[in-house]
């Protein structure tokens, strides 16, 4: 087991490299420079080398690669060329505590509402309850989060004025540790829409996959001795079969978590939430290189974490699987 | 019988001292500020956010007034022009404070430093040097030797030289002297700009890049900076030392500034009391027109900004100058301003709006077919007539033959603009075929440069304009002059059809930069204008934008063409009603 | 000699007709069959484009009243049952049921395309990565969390910004073929390109952790022991075993390949308009919920109908493949 773990972990080194590399070519490879504009303006040539020089863009990309990697490994993901003045280290200590709490609260949410909800429906299999749950989750895949969001918002706290209409209750100044925020009053009652919004859709992906299969569980050989012994209803099925079904709701899981956690675009748009989910696009658009890297490499680090952690806990769900 | 007086006074200094602790709330404005402001840098400056925040720190050499954006003064109290507008001297006041906001508890500290001429000449100096990289320095390179220096290479050894020779130098402590390569009336205009105001040098060498965040910054203007917690607020606290309070009559104390980009959320939280200023949703429009309580608060003004639809001049089949004048002809920009932004936009027969020096905006000698019946224009019927046969005769009748692209940057007020005009060309021109396509803005941009293989580019493209200062030279020249200007429409002398026309509008716009007599140039620029949208018909003008705004009825407030927030009015009291109830 | 009648022939029914055959006893599944063969028909007669375009004839709309683009300002957002228009307009006056049906073909094949490569290549992938010697499983798990970690929005860009470029300088030979293709689809090439990229690996990760825990199952270890062949374990123990949840999780994901299109024109990378797709209808017209809901609501309704009814298909589906149970 042990060495299992660190054999993926090793593996971990040449993947992300290879991510690293693929996203600093095709990066620098769209038309249109970090300051090639200001507006519709076209700089003047010479200002323009100016700041090429000023952020080794003069360079060749090779070397600018190899530059930036070795600043990454002494923790510098280096300057944001779109906000002078700031560092990509500033602006990921200050937006990814902050998508990390939605994310985080809203994967909890799905995972309290998903799992039992599937549970019911397939214990319940082509009975009404089934197919209001089914229908229910379906509803809540597919209305979209633009959809959902200024439709929370205009009910309850436009209408019902029960909680502030956007913005994040916490800045990060605020936290402890730098992650975690105080739990206050005033942080839920802005963490309560956005929540729901992004927790909703997963809900019902969760409770989807966990229905269907649960309903294969139980049908295998062990459940149907531990019903033949007696055991009914629940018991057996959370006992039991849960555990088991859960293999597809991990699976997905794994990489759930790493895009929810860096933050939905949508949600924190929408909410006025001051998190990382934006700098998915703007980093982008703005041709800001070491802001899209930074932003590549967290969110890398975190999906191969998760896909990790998601084949450990295989083994736990299901002892039948061995790492060897 | 003394000692009684003295106790007395003591009382009253107290009473006095304490009054504002004691009786009074502070009186805060909540604004969205729609997106984090880039940068609070003047040097580094180039979105209307940034220099919004900026003008309420630092002061400028003029100010534009509110009315008609002439230059009033501000940092500078006179100034003397010479002959023929290549010299500039500015007196400035003596009376204005650097000061320096404490982050944690909000308290403005003067130091012992008055804004000089010298820090408005390190100003400008650092905007036009090449290590600053600044993007909006262009609009200084009228300056004597600016250019020079601006382009020098910043490790050759003449470097220092270049900077010396740059035409800006302070006299005295009080008085700047700017010295320009080629005349420019409009330089007073110039001198308001962020680009060219006072900077710390002090503060700038000790903190670098870094010295904008609160606790660095060093400022001098109405309020300046307690709180800046990047993408989520900033707090900005009234300055008291500023010399001019007793000339306006403002109470704000301190401005509460959000970053939510989304319009329909911010206007929820104006709804919800969050906001004292709020924008409309443009699906919301008719809905906030038509509520009686909304309506009162809404506000539609004009700003100094043009959407217009640009022609790639050398490219068939829009080479023919019919074909463009045709296509121009047939939008409908009444309806498009009505129907399509709501926003009481003004259709536009020409690129400059009416608030800049020199516009012809409304002159019925100009594209006349812009403009409506009731402007005194043609109307929308006789423009399609006379667009079916420019176009007939230019050898497409009713479209047939005609393939067009045009070509727009990503956003979702752009996509219905151009989706509303397609169908309006094929309305007028049903056998055309006209394709849309979108582009990332940088991609595009890319794809616009005149560089560009032309069979890359659109036929069509989409573009607007907001003015940097209210003068013509701003607009016609620097936009589309095919010698000087950035001329994306790529205009040429050697044209077959309007050649001739392309240079004479080339010569009048140098002219018109030249010449000092207001009326002079007034007449010349009303030319060009005319060449350029109806002769040549390079371009055609949509509409002149508006802003909309929603302002809570506790909130009387000004019109500048930059928010000065020391003019506003906010009744607190009732503010704190609408908010508790 | 019997007598009488003859003997019930024994199970010779195929596998899949055998399915097809439960699947029509599951009542919800065939609804929704039904419902998204409707859909197929309106994609394909949304107007006379497939009749009359071979014979070069004018293409005229068929269950669509108006062409999708068919502008008319003086009658933007009005409301459903408004004369002429069943379910209203938009903010240019098209007619949102002729848009709706027009969406049908991009959305429609969206999810269709997506769908099939996705389940193609992931199962393919995840269950040769299950099955194979860990060695090569960690390998190619590696190779899809290479492919998940890297960021694809830069990529569809990318691709935009080229292919326009090449699509305008008039391309020759293959990439002359892509960019005719692309046009056809109104730009939706891109889209069909990113999902496709983007949703294999997750089917991928799925059938293979499904892989991983059948093959330890006794009956794998029995069909070995009697010495049946590795194809054959896959194709009749391990295949029929985990195709259910891939199937759910596949018709799942429909939904989100559509949303997903609906995320790209978000950010404005979506399909070129004005061809319409559910997921641009939604994203053009949500801040306007509140004023004119239909707006948004009626391409969000045809998106949530086609879910369900993708989900109780799915549901049959599962049921009907399902080896285990047969006769329930």
């Amino acid at each position: 087991m042990i060495k299992y773990i660190i054999r993926r972990i090793l593996w971990f080194i040449p993947v992300l490299l290879a991510i690293i590399t693929a996203t600093f070519l095709l990066a620098h490879s769209i038309p249109g420079g970090p300051f090639d504009f200001a507006g519709e303006k076209q700089l003047p040539e010479s200002v323009r080398q100016n700041l090429m020089r000023k952020y080794r863009l003069d360079k060749p990309v090779y070397v600018q690669l190899g530059l930036w990697i070795w600043d990454v490994l002494r923790f510098d993901f280096g300057p944001s060329y779109y906000s002078r003045g700031q560092t990509v280290n500033d602006i990921l200590r200050r937006t990814f505590p902050i998508s990390a709490q939605l994310g985080v609260l809203s994967l909890i949410l799905a995972l309290l509402i998903g799992i039992p909800m599937g549970t019911i429906a397939a214990v319940k299999q082509n009975t009404l309850v089934d197919y209001s749950a089914t229908f229910i989750a379906i509803l809540g895949v597919s209305i979209p989060n633009m959809v959902l969001g200024p439709l929370l918002i205009w009910v309850f706290s436009v209408h019902l004025g029960w909680f502030p209409a956007a913005r994040w209750g916490v800045d990060y100044t605020q936290l402890y540790l730098g992650i975690f925020p105080p739990m206050t009053h005033k942080f839920w009652a802005h963490a309560f829409l956005p929540m729901v919004t992004l927790g909703t859709a997963y809900s019902a992906s969760i409770a989807r996959l966990t229905r269907a299969s649960l309903l294969q569980v139980i049908r295998e050989d062990y459940m149907r001795t531990a019903m033949a012994k007696g055991l009914h209803g629940f018991r057996v099925i959370v006992v039991h079969g849960l555990r088991n079904s859960l293999i597809p709701v991990a699976t997905v899981l794994g990489p759930m978590f790493a895009g929810i956690v860096t933050g939905s675009l949508i949600v924190e748009r929408i909410f006025g939430i001051p998190g990382m989910g934006r700098y998915f696009v703007d980093s982008i658009t703005n041709r800001d290189y070491p802001v899209i890297m930074g932003v590549t490499l967290v969110y890398s680090v975190l999906l191969v974490a998760g896909n990790l952690l998601v084949d450990l806990s295989y083994a736990w769900l299901d002892p039948r699987i061995r790492y060897d | 019988m003394k000692g009684a007086r003295i106790g007395l006074l003591i009382v009253a200094v107290m009473g006095l001292l304490l009054w504002p602790a004691l009786g009074q709330e502070k009186v805060v404005l909540h604004y969205n500020l729609g997106t984090e402001p880039p940068t609070a840098d003047p040097a580094l400056a180039e979105d209307t956010t940034s220099v919004n925040i900026i003008e309420q720190m630092f002061m400028g050499l003029t100010d534009l007034a509110e009315d008609d954006y002439s230059p009033i003064p501000e940092l500078a109290t006179s100034w003397e022009v010479n002959e023929d507008a290549t010299e500039f001297i500015f007196h400035l006041r003596n009376d204005v404070h650097w000061v320096h906001c404490d982050p944690a508890t909000g308290e403005v500290t003067k130091l012992d430093r008055l804004v000089t001429a010298y820090d408005v000449e390190y100003g400008v100096l650092r905007t036009l040097d090449p290590r600053s990289g600044s993007y909006y320095a262009a609009v200084l390179l009228i300056i004597e030797g600016a250019a020079e220096f601006n382009s020098a290479d910043p490790e050759a050894e003449n470097f220092l030289e270049l900077r010396d020779a740059v035409g800006v130098e302070a006299l005295d402590e009080w008085t700047i002297k700017f010295t320009l390569r080629a005349p420019a009336a409009y330089f007073l205009q110039i001198a308001s700009m962020w680009v060219a105001r006072p900077q710390p040098q002090w503060v700038i060498e000790e903190h670098g890049e870094q010295w904008i965040e609160p606790g660095n910054i060093v400022t001098n203007g109405p309020y300046c900076m307690k709180e800046w917690v990047h993408e989520d607020h900033m707090v900005m606290v009234k300055n008291p030392y500023w010399p001019d309070w007793d000339k306006v009559d403002g109470n704000i104390d301190e401005i509460y500034f959000t970053m939510v980009q989304e319009a329909s959320t911010a206007f929820a939280m104006y709804l919800n009391n969050e906001l004292d200023v709020g924008p409309v949703p443009l699906p919301e429009m008719d809905r906030v027109k038509a509520d009686p309580v909304l309506s009162k608060e809404l506000t539609i003004r004009p700003i100094p900004c043009t959407y217009y639809y640009g022609f790639i001049t050398t490219k068939p089949p829009v080479d023919d100058p019919r074909v463009r004048r045709a296509l121009s002809m047939a939008i409908d920009r009444v309806t498009l301003v009505e129907e399509v932004t709501k926003g009481g936009q003004i259709p536009a027969n020409t690129f400059a709006p009416e608030m800049i020096f020199g516009s012809a905006a409304g002159d019925t000698s100009i594209a006349p077919w812009a403009l409506p019946e009731e402007m005194g224009g043609w109307g929308y019927e006789r423009a399609v007539e006379e667009a079916r046969r420019l176009m007939a005769e230019a050898g497409y009748p009713d479209g047939e033959g005609l393939e067009l692209l045009l070509m727009h940057n990503v956003s979702e007020g752009h996509a219905r603009i151009a989706q509303a005009i397609q169908a309006m060309w094929l309305e007028v021109f049903p056998k055309a075929s006209i394709r849309i396509e979108t582009q990332e803005w940088k991609v595009y941009l890319t794809t616009l440069k005149p560089d560009t293989p032309i069979e890359n580019q659109p036929h069509i493209y989409r573009l607007g304009w907001c003015m940097d200062y209210p003068d013509q030279n701003n607009w016609v020249h620097e936009v589309f002059n095919p010698e000087e200007g950035s001329n994306w429409v790529r205009m040429s002398f050697d044209d077959p059809y309007v050649g001739e026309a392309i240079r004479r509008f080339s010569e009048l716009t140098i002219q018109a930069q030249m010449t000092r007599d207001p009326a002079e140039r007034q007449a010349l620029y009303r030319e060009a204008e005319r060449l350029l949208v109806d002769e040549i018909a390079a371009i055609a003008p949509i509409y002149y934008y508006t802003e909309v705004v929603l302002t809570k009825p506790w909130l009387s407030r000004r019109w500048h063409e930059i928010n000065h927030y020391e003019t506003w009015v906010l009744d607190m009291e009732a503010k704190m009603a609408a908010r508790g109830g | 000699m019997f007598r009488g009648k003859k003997p019930k022939k024994a199970r010779s029914r195929g596998p899949f007709r055998d399915a097809f055959h439960q699947l029509l006893k599951h009542r919800a599944a065939v609804v929704a069959g039904l419902y998204i063969l409707l859909m197929i028909i309106f994609a394909l007669f949304a107007d006379t484009s497939i009749i009359s375009l071979p014979f070069g004839k004018e293409v005229r709309p068929l269950i669509a009243l108006q062409h999708y683009a068919k502008t008319s300002f003086r009658n933007r957002d009005l409301p459903p049952g408004t004369p002429g228009y069943p379910l209203g307009t938009d903010y240019l006056g098209r007619d949102i049921w002729s848009r709706t049906v027009y969406g049908t073909r991009v959305s429609l094949s969206v999810a269709f395309v997506a769908a099939t490569v996705s389940l193609l290549i992931g199962l393919t992938y995840g269950v040769i990565s299950g099955f194979a010697r860990p060695a090569i499983d960690n390998i190619m798990m590696r190779f899809v969390d290479f492919l998940y970690g890297f960021p694809l929005l830069i990529f569809i860009i990318l691709l935009q910004a080229y292919f326009k470029a090449v699509s305008r300088a008039g391309a020759t030979g293959f990439m002359g073929l892509l960019t005719q293709l692309d046009r056809a689809m109104g730009g939706l090439f891109f889209v069909f390109l990113a999902l496709g990229m983007l949703n294999w690996i997750g089917m991928a990760r799925l059938a293979r952790g499904q892989t991983l825990s059948v093959k330890q199952k006794e009956y794998i270890e029995a069909a070995r022991a009697l010495g049946a062949s590795n194809l054959r374990i896959v194709f009749r123990h391990i295949l029929p075993n985990i195709i259910g949840p891939c199937i759910v999780a596949e018709t799942l994901a429909i939904p989100g390949y559509i949303l997903t299109e609906a995320f790209l024109s978000f950010i404005g990378l979506g399909v070129t308009p004005p061809t319409p797709s559910w997921g641009l209808m939604i994203s053009d017209t949500y801040q306007a919920i509140r004023v004119y809901p239909w707006e948004c609501l009626i391409p969000g309704a045809a998106l949530t109908l086609t879910t369900l009814a993708f989900n109780f298909l799915g549901d049959g589906l599962r049921d009907a493949l399902d080896p285990r149970l047969r006769g329930t």
